[in-house]
């Protein structure tokens, strides 16, 4: 018995020999990193929801790699066949050839255990829709209905990354539509992302969506520096707001009304964006309308459900040759640029609310504009209870959270709009 | 670059109008509506199905209610 035969026993060992060198260290890096995310998941530092399934996807998606290419296989290509998974292959049906295409697609679905799931919910955009179903339930626009013009502003000064990651990513070399796509992770809501990316760069949606949903998990934990460092004050920090009183007296079925009627003149005005809105404002109505049957199954089974295998498809398509690809490089830039101008643009914000409240208004609420509901709302909450624990911003928060996921599906729909 | 500041531009403006369209409209249905119903508030999810994040929020917001 030689040492081929030992190691075609063992084809994780033959393909990482057969890898080149930068290949082999990206993928114990990313093992590691997948380790890393599943810790920290479990600490409670990042979400545990998303970031347990995503690591282990990670780190078990560079493990699993051995020689085998199904497309290559049965298409019968010169030479070796190349390295691949039983996982997924994320450019199953890229051919330009329609019916090659379809063909590849079947053989595949055959052969990969999650290609269905990948080719039937995540690379359509379904699971986006899903997960803004389940969040639509959770939202209570109350928030947003008590106080619509400030919430409105601080989401809009929010948006300040996205709108200005968008030229520069072009001078990263992205034509204006990956561009668009790319910053719209400045919006930080990674339905949207993934919603955007998948129609307006397909072939970069799989790094831009890893990319923004890794960076989300890590923005949450800086964002308390980024308040800190930008309101050093901790008086300010501790600006104690009235208590609200506007919220109460918001009835179910305003809500309800407000929902149907915004989700009608959005889906109108912006329908390229409409599978994204209907969801998130159906998830709402069903919230509203007291239907406890669908309550509990958007905001349980389907809901999480959707959030296990987003986060589990987006750790398995962190393979080493995705995140290598020259292409993606610069996005690691972009993401982080994106993220921290939609941080300084949500305080900006609440320091202008705060100048021209009489100082009334506590500034920190401006990172809630930011909008991934409700992590940002609760990271203010936090920060200004820990420099004064009497003083209570969520509600305040939570309207310019829920105004930060609208402005987002806004300029998601506004760039599809035009870029499509 | 040029083609993508203007973009940028005009996604502003666009985004700004409709944004305000939406405030305006959740200001309007807000007083007639409230001039129309007689419904209690209401916003029933019992402990069970919350979420922690829910219930962390339900939280805080309890504690500002039982500051009023």
């Amino acid at each position: 018995m030689n040492f081929e035969t030992f190691f075609s026993a063992f084809q994780g060992i033959q393909a990482m020999l057969a890898s080149p060198p930068h290949m082999v260290w990206a993928r114990i890096g990313l093992i590691l990193l997948g380790f890393l995310l599943v810790y920290l998941g479990r600490k409670g530092v990042l979400d545990p929801l998303l970031m347990i399934p995503m690591g282990l996807g990670m780190s078990v998606i560079n493990a699993s790699v051995m020689i085998f290419d199904p497309l290559k296989m049965r298409t019968g290509a010169n030479g070796e066949p190349g390295l691949g998974t039983l996982f997924v292959e994320a450019q199953a049906g890229a051919s330009e050839n329609l019916v090659q295409n379809a063909a590849d697609m079947i053989y595949i679905l055959g052969i990969d255990w999650l290609q269905p799931i990948y080719t039937f919910t995540f690379s359509n955009g379904l699971i986006a829709c899903l997960v803004f179903l389940g969040i639509g339930a959770l939202l209570d626009v109350g928030f947003l209905m008590a106080r619509p013009f400030m919430s409105i502003t601080i989401a809009l000064f929010a948006e300040i990354g996205t709108l200005i990651t968008f030229p520069i990513a072009t001078l990263f070399g992205y034509n204006i539509k990956q561009a668009a796509a790319i910053s719209t992770i400045g919006g930080a809501d990674g339905p949207m992302v993934l919603f955007t990316s998948l129609q307006l760069a397909p072939e970069l949606f799989v790094p831009i969506a890893i990319i923004a949903y890794l960076y989300l998990a890590f923005a949450y934990g800086g964002y308390p520096y980024l308040i800190r460092f930008m309101i050093p004050s901790k008086k300010i920090r501790g600006t104690p707001m009235k208590p609200d009183t506007s919220t109460n007296k918001i009835s179910s079925g305003q809500k309800m009304a407000f929902a149907i009627v915004a989700c009608v003149v959005l889906c109108f005005l912006l329908p390229v964006a409409s599978p994204l809105l209907f969801s998130l404002f159906l998830g709402i109505v069903i919230r509203e309308s007291g239907i406890k049957p669908f309550q509990d199954l958007v905001t349980g089974p389907l809901l999480y459900c959707s959030t296990l295998f987003l986060g589990l498809m987006l750790g398995v398509l962190c393979e080493a040759t995705t995140i290598l690809d020259p292409k993606v490089l610069p996005l690691l830039i972009l993401g982080v640029l994106a993220l921290l101008l939609s941080g300084i643009g949500g305080i900006t914000g609440g320091y202008l609310f705060w100048l021209f409240s009489g100082k009334k208004i506590n500034p920190v609420i401006g990172i809630a504009g930011v909008s991934c509901i409700p992590t940002t709302a609760k990271v203010a909450q936090k920060v200004v209870q820990k420099d004064n624990p009497q003083a209570i911003v969520m509600q305040f928060a939570l309207g310019a959270n829920v105004m930060g996921v609208i402005t987002s599906a806004i300029i998601a729909g506004v760039f599809c709009s035009l870029l499509k | 670059m040029n083609e993508a500041i203007s973009l940028t531009f005009v996604t502003t403006i666009i985004t700004v109008i409709i944004s305000f369209f939406i405030a305006f409209i959740v200001k309007i249905m807000t007083v007639i509506l409230h001039k129309f119903t007689k419904e209690n508030p209401v916003t029933t999810i019992t402990g069970n199905n919350m979420s922690s994040d829910e219930s962390e929020i339900a939280a805080v917001i309890a504690i500002a209610k039982s500051k009023q």
